[in-house]
């Protein structure tokens, strides 16, 4: 019990201690202008097409379920509303960091850790460069751009999968849904969700760096490590949501 | 190359996204930015959960936007952002309504006439009924009821009470079980009353037609004799008036007449009063007279009582007279006797 617990604030400080460090490396040049741009394009423009698809099935599925609801208070044309709500606030954010969570927090946890039990960090730092200047900061970077701009692509995809559904499955007015879609959000519903992707961007690179340069037990604990780092982000992800919502809306 | 394809596929798509965030946010946000418009305030004692953004319409259509509000002293002060072009009158009222099943609130102006309102001018807006006002008056009404109620309980709810409607109830149900009996029994009798009922009123109202009928052919019959006569009877009346008028007339002459023969009557009795009175007198006397023969005639005296009364003279004296019939009418039919000897 005791071991845990010294495990947990252990886990807690060195994470906090690398997302100091991150920040520190960040603004202190040289700036890795070329690694940046590869990690947006991993993080950014190859999860494009995944959040897409999520995108666009959460918003039909949401139409579907709302409007079966919302029919029996014949209240159809709310339908629009409630989907684009939704998607700006909460889906559009919470599912998009998953997808990244998934697909770039596990292959940072992997290619560090993978770097770590081959030694090949230590290698980089008798070549004075430094490890998380070289891996962390161009991954960080990109994360807090690309985050915010896939939040904004699969909160208009999520819109469109939505309006497809209610105006061409359920005949709802075209105008009537567009003119509700509008009236249930308001700029501040986008931008806090752009706020909340930006955090969830600093999350999942601060613990798959993290998870990756703690990395010990070769393959096997690349795995391990590889695992706890997408459980861990996800978690994070859904808990600090929560916290960041209440901060947004009071 | 390829790092120059990962920064142009890196650069588009953050372009994109912050073209489609740019969309978004106007979408979301009001038209406010491309179109123009003015500001008019409102003033209410009460707003019923009106929030900024809720929309304005003019005679249902909207117009506009609530931009601001603000408690000032003892008034709610609503800014209402208006499009241009929109005007608001004088005597245009606001009021605050409900849209739709969620009860978002929105503020309604009436069309109204008069003077147009001039931007950023102050209105006096007419305030909602409070659902807490609503909701104490149906408490009241609610209590009231329910003490009503209560009262209507306590009356029914003794055990006295419940046994003697029950004891009516009884007692109406065995009423109505003889009445059904009596009705059951007399099923027979009752159809055949009802029949002969039937039966009479069916040959008075035939009756009634054939009377009816009679009656009014006596009617038509009279008609045409009148019809027929009128002619006759009008001569007869016209005369009937010329006789009377005619009679009235000799009547007056006869009257006349009469009086003047009255007259002369009186002239003459009055003249010969004296004669008249003496005469009476003689009269009188002769009359006397006459009664003391006719009383001496009835006692039988004096010879021509015996000759009145004796009946054998009477004889006698009609004996008398046939034979002088006889000699006479002998004597006429044969006069020579007069002269010759038998």
């Amino acid at each position: 019990m005791g071991r845990k617990i010294a495990y947990f604030l252990e886990e807690v400080g060195g994470i906090t201690s690398l997302f100091w460090q991150i920040i520190l490396h960040i603004v202190r040049p040289p700036f890795k202008g070329k690694y940046i741009i590869s990690q947006m394009l991993e993080i950014g423009v190859n999860t494009l097409p995944i959040a897409s698809i999520m995108a666009v099935f959460t918003g039909m599925v949401l139409a579907v379920q709302t409007y079966i609801k919302l029919r029996e208070f014949n209240a159809e044309t709310v339908v629009g509303g409630v989907v684009a709500a939704s998607m700006c606030k909460e889906l559009g954010p919470v599912l998009t960091a998953i997808i990244v969570a998934g697909r770039i927090g596990s292959s940072t946890t992997a290619e560090i850790g993978s770097m770590k039990v081959t030694e090949q960090i230590d290698a980089l730092e008798t070549l004075a460069v430094n490890p998380i200047k070289q891996l962390a900061c161009p991954r960080f970077i990109a994360s807090l751009i690309m985050l915010p701009c896939l939040t904004i692509y699969t909160d208009l995809i999520g819109i469109l999968g939505g309006y497809a559904v209610g105006v061409y499955r359920f005949s709802i007015c075209s105008s009537i849904y567009v003119d509700n879609s509008i009236s249930f959000v308001s700029p501040w519903d986008i931008l806090s969700g752009l706020i909340k992707a930006f955090f969830f961007g600093m999350i999942i690179i601060v613990i798959g760096c993290y998870k990756g340069f703690t990395t010990i037990g070769g393959a096997k604990g690349v795995g391990k490590a590889t695992t706890s780092s997408v459980v861990i982000s996800s978690i994070l992800i859904l808990v600090s949501n929560y916290f960041l919502t209440v901060l947004l809306y009071q | 190359m390829i790092r120059l394809g990962a920064k142009v596929h890196v650069g588009l798509m953050v372009s994109i996204s912050l073209l489609i965030l740019g969309f978004l946010v106007i979408m979301a946000g009001d038209f406010r930015l491309f179109k123009k418009g003015y500001e008019v305030r409102v003033y209410f004692s009460y707003v019923s959960g009106l929030k900024v953004g809720a929309p304005v319409r003019l005679a249902g259509m909207e117009v506009g936007k609530v931009k601001d509000m603000s408690i000032t002293d003892s008034k709610v002060e609503v800014v209402l952002w208006i499009e241009e072009g929109v005007c608001l009158r004088k005597d245009s009222k606001v009021t605050i309504g409900t849209l739709g099943l969620i009860g978002e609130k929105y503020i309604e102006i009436s069309m109204g006439k008069g003077e147009r309102i001039p931007p950023s001018a102050k209105i006096l807006g007419e305030d909602p009924v409070s659902v807490a006002e609503i909701l104490s008056k149906g408490e009241s009404v609610a209590h009231k009821l329910e003490k009503a109620m209560g009262t209507l309980d306590s009356m029914l709810g003794g055990e006295e009470t419940k046994q003697k409607i029950s004891l009516i109830i009884e007692n109406t149900t065995k009423v109505i079980h003889n009445l059904n009996e009596i009705l059951i029994e007399n099923r027979n009798n009752l159809k055949g009353t009802l029949n002969t009922l039937n039966n009479t009123l069916l040959t008075v109202s035939n009756n009634v037609d054939r009377i009816t009928k009679i009656v009014e052919g006596t009617g038509k019959r009279v008609d045409t004799i009148f019809d027929e006569n009128r002619e006759d009877i009008k001569a007869t009346c016209n005369k009937l008036r010329d006789a009377s008028s005619r009679l009235e007339h000799e009547i007056k002459e006869i009257s006349k007449d009469l009086r003047g023969v009255i007259n002369d009557l009186q002239e003459i009795v009055v003249t010969n009063k004296q004669t008249v009175s003496t005469t009476i007198s003689n009269l009188k006397k002769a009359s006397e007279g006459l009664q003391l023969i006719t009383k001496r005639i009835e006692d039988g005296k004096g010879p021509l009582a015996k000759l009145l009364n004796d009946e054998k003279i009477g004889e006698d004296l009609s004996l008398v007279v046939s034979d002088l019939k006889e000699f006479t009418s002998d004597l006429k039919r044969n006069p020579w006797k007069l002269l010759r000897k038998k």
